[in-house]
């Protein structure tokens, strides 16, 4: 296919790059993506098979890409004082094939928070201003869920109703209204009825693992098929090696390897980089110049900076009656957001949600669950094992983690990928304040278990950081504070767009891919307002 | 070099085990585990594996071995398929041989029950990891079997077929929340 120059290049095809892309293709403008992964083949996904677990510890389905190992996946290297286990999926529809699906979104309050709470940065944007997209989003994507929780503004109703509780949700439910706390029937990125021509969710609870049957809203069942059909054109294999700039100091477009690793160059009259909080920084840092020694769009010294990952925490109760908590869609049944808003007296600026979780089938229990302690082997195993399996109601912490300049994306002088293109290598240490969270979240978690009628509580301790990556091209008012403004536009290369997870300037207390998609939509139409701009 | 575990790869993998063993009776465990035989593992190695798994999970409290629900023939088969597996477990037989025959003056297969928890445990605490591989792969070879899924009450329900039956959302469970304040912050 000839590279004929676009309107517009996106680098990335997941829940950013596929909304920026389509919204830009239904407005008129004429768009490349470029994705280093390939299409999914949903048919084989591990989850139709008997030993689909296994997906969990090793193989070509695990969320790690450096147990994956797929050729379109690149090493992580990780190191700092807590290293974290860097997780994503290079695919179309990136990290959606293998996310939750919780669709929360941020409170008005997470866009304040210096305002309010004196840390970090306010964002530029408000909760108001981000609200249509946000809805818009949602119609988009598919969401189940139910308006009206009180720990959250006002919001449309919802695309598809909620999905269905089950023994794990009521129960943990009820143990929380015991303790007159909040909880609230999670919105899930998990249709319940058929909607946009995609078959309502089957509670088969493998979601994490690929959605065969596509009700879980992964970008290449949502935006994907439309963006395509209105003439948006995507480029499966092609890794980005680096953006390339004119001699005026803007970005001409990008130099990508084909999946038979030969190059080629991609121009365009926008560049839009959607490659999530690594991968985006990665690329930033790779495309040096003479005009941009440190990194494009890096005068700030901020690219890779303040990366952010949200502090987890897993306990898990046993109950003595079944839960069944394989059943059901994986996405988050409830949610608590008691804790959410800033308490100072809990020693600890920011707050946390507490989700309450289903888990996955018998082998991930025996390995030891998200709480990694494996049931014991020997004369004790069976028992122990009748105690744990089907009888668990987890709950999560999901703490918000404060940017801090020292966590960071860096380029790995040594490791690199299949292409010979550096790796990034992560430095990250949780704050002292995500630890204190987390304390205190693992306190009220097991209050919640225990309210709920748990008669034995596991607890994972401090884990491993890991999941939603984020904050390493902050947006915000301040050049010398941030790497792109307030509608995704480098501060210093002015057709260049970055929104995904690294734009995020705080991280909030919540599964952030409902507000990746929101920003993106947002960002795409600040894109098609300034198109007389374009040259 | 391709990952792809070839007999000939298994077999050289295996091979590279026992240049640390120095007891008769492990060498012999650690050379029937490469038996080639019909398949990777040879009679012997057969028996010395069946064994080790069967102490990790044992017949009990009305649930089979894990021997007995094709354990053995299991990691025989992700050996051949995964060469890592095949070297972790190799390497794990090969540390319960030699604990055997340091403690014991025995081989692992002719020792008592008891003795071979206690030389698991050793192995455990002595080698953290090299056991959780061999444990992690014992549980693998016996929950991913349908027979033991009936047992512990399991219904899988893969995604090509239908899922199971659950009750709708209720929206009376709310109630109580409901009748809470406004719990966020407005910020302009």
């Amino acid at each position: 296919m000839p590279n004929e120059r676009a309107d517009v290049l996106v680098i990335g095809s997941g829940p950013a790059g596929a909304a920026v892309t389509k919204r830009l293709t239904d407005l008129g403008a004429k768009v490349v993506c470029l994705e280093q992964g390939d299409w999914m083949k949903p048919d084989q996904y591990p989850s139709t098979q008997t030993n689909w677990e296994i997906a969990l510890q090793r193989g070509p389905y695990h969320f790690s890409p450096n147990v994956r190992r797929r050729p379109e996946d690149y090493p992580v290297v990780a190191t700092g004082g807590h290293p974290p286990n860097v997780l994503m999926f290079n695919a179309v529809g990136g990290s959606s094939i293998h996310y939750t699906a919780h669709w929360p979104r941020f409170h008005p309050s997470d866009f304040r928070v210096k305002t309010l709470d004196g840390v970090a940065d306010d964002w530029p944007i408000s909760y108001r201003e981000l609200e249509p997209y946000y809805d818009q989003n949602d119609r988009e994507m598919g969401v189940a869920g139910l308006a009206g929780d009180p720990a959250n503004p006002p919001r449309a109703p919802r695309p598809t109703p909620p999905l269905p509780l089950g023994i794990l949700g009521e129960t943990i439910g009820r143990g929380f209204d015991k303790l007159g706390w909040h909880w609230w029937v999670s919105d899930n990125g998990i249709i319940s009825h058929p909607y946009d021509d995609r078959p309502g969710c089957d509670l088969h609870g493998k979601c994490m693992l690929g959605c065969p049957i596509g009700a879980k809203a992964s970008t290449d069942v949502t935006y994907w098929p439309k963006a395509l059909r209105k003439g948006a054109i995507l480029k499966t294999r092609c890794r980005v090696r680096e953006i390339t700039l004119d001699d005026q100091g803007r970005a001409r477009g990008a130099v990508y390897y084909d999946r038979e690793g030969k190059l080629h160059e991609q121009t365009a009259r926008v560049v839009v980089l959607s490659a999530n909080g690594v991968g985006t920084a990665r690329l930033l840092l790779l495309s040096k110049s003479r005009q941009f020694p440190q990194g494009l769009a890096n005068g700030s010294g901020l690219v890779g900076r303040n990366f952010m990952l949200h502090p987890f925490r897993f306990l898990e109760g046993q109950f003595d009656q079944r839960i069944d908590g394989h059943d059901g869609p994986f996405g988050i049944p409830a949610y608590s957001q008691q804790f959410y808003e800033t308490d100072s007296s809990r020693g600890f600026i920011r707050g946390y949600m507490l989700m309450l979780e289903r888990s996955f089938g018998p082998l991930h229990h025996a390995w030891g669950s998200f709480v990694g302690k494996p049931i014991p082997w020997g004369a004790s195993h069976h028992l122990e094992m009748k105690k744990r399996f089907p009888h668990v109601i987890r709950v999560t912490v999901l703490g918000e983690d404060l940017p801090v300049e020292a966590n960071r994306v860096e380029l790995d002088p040594e490791v690199k990928d299949s292409s010979g293109i550096p790796a990034p290598r992560v430095v990250y240490t949780y704050s002292q304040n995500s630890l204190r969270m987390l304390e205190h979240a693992a306190g009220t978690a097991r209050q919640g278990l225990e309210a709920a009628g748990a008669a034995e509580i596991l607890d994972s301790g401090v884990i491993q950081p890991a999941f939603h990556l984020l904050g390493t091209a902050r947006m915000g008012s301040d050049p010398k504070r941030s790497v792109v403004n307030v509608w995704h536009q480098s501060h210093e290369v002015k057709n260049l767009f970055i929104v995904d997870g690294s734009s995020f300037t705080t991280s909030a207390a919540v599964n952030p891919t409902s507000t990746i998609g929101a920003l993106a939509l947002r960002c795409a139409d600040g894109i098609w307002a300034r198109r007389q701009e374009w040259v | 070099m391709s990952r792809k575990f070839t007999r000939r790869r298994f077999l050289e993998t295996t091979l590279a085990g026992p240049a640390v063993i120095g007891v008769a009776a492990e060498v012999k465990e650690a050379q029937a585990f490469k038996q080639p035989a019909s398949a990777a593992l040879g009679p012997e190695g057969r028996e010395f594996l069946r064994a080790v798994m069967d102490e990790i999970i044992p017949a009990k409290d009305g649930m089979p071995a894990a021997s007995a629900v094709g354990g053995v023939e299991y990691l025989e088969r992700v050996s051949l398929q995964e060469s890592q597996i095949g070297t972790d477990l190799q390497q794990a037989l090969d540390t319960l041989a030699r604990l055997s025959e340091s403690r014991f003056h025995a081989a692992f297969i002719s020792v008592s029950s008891a003795q071979r928890v206690e030389i698991l445990t050793a192995l455990e605490a002595q080698s953290p990891e090299v056991f959780a591989n061999l444990r992690d792969r014992v549980y693998e070879s016996y929950y991913t079997q349908p027979s033991i899924w009936k047992l512990i009450g399991y219904d899988f329900h893969p995604t090509n077929e239908s899922g199971p039956q659950m009750k709708p959302f209720d929206d009376s469970v709310l109630a109580s929340v409901r009748k809470m304040p406004k719990l966020y912050r407005e910020a302009s």
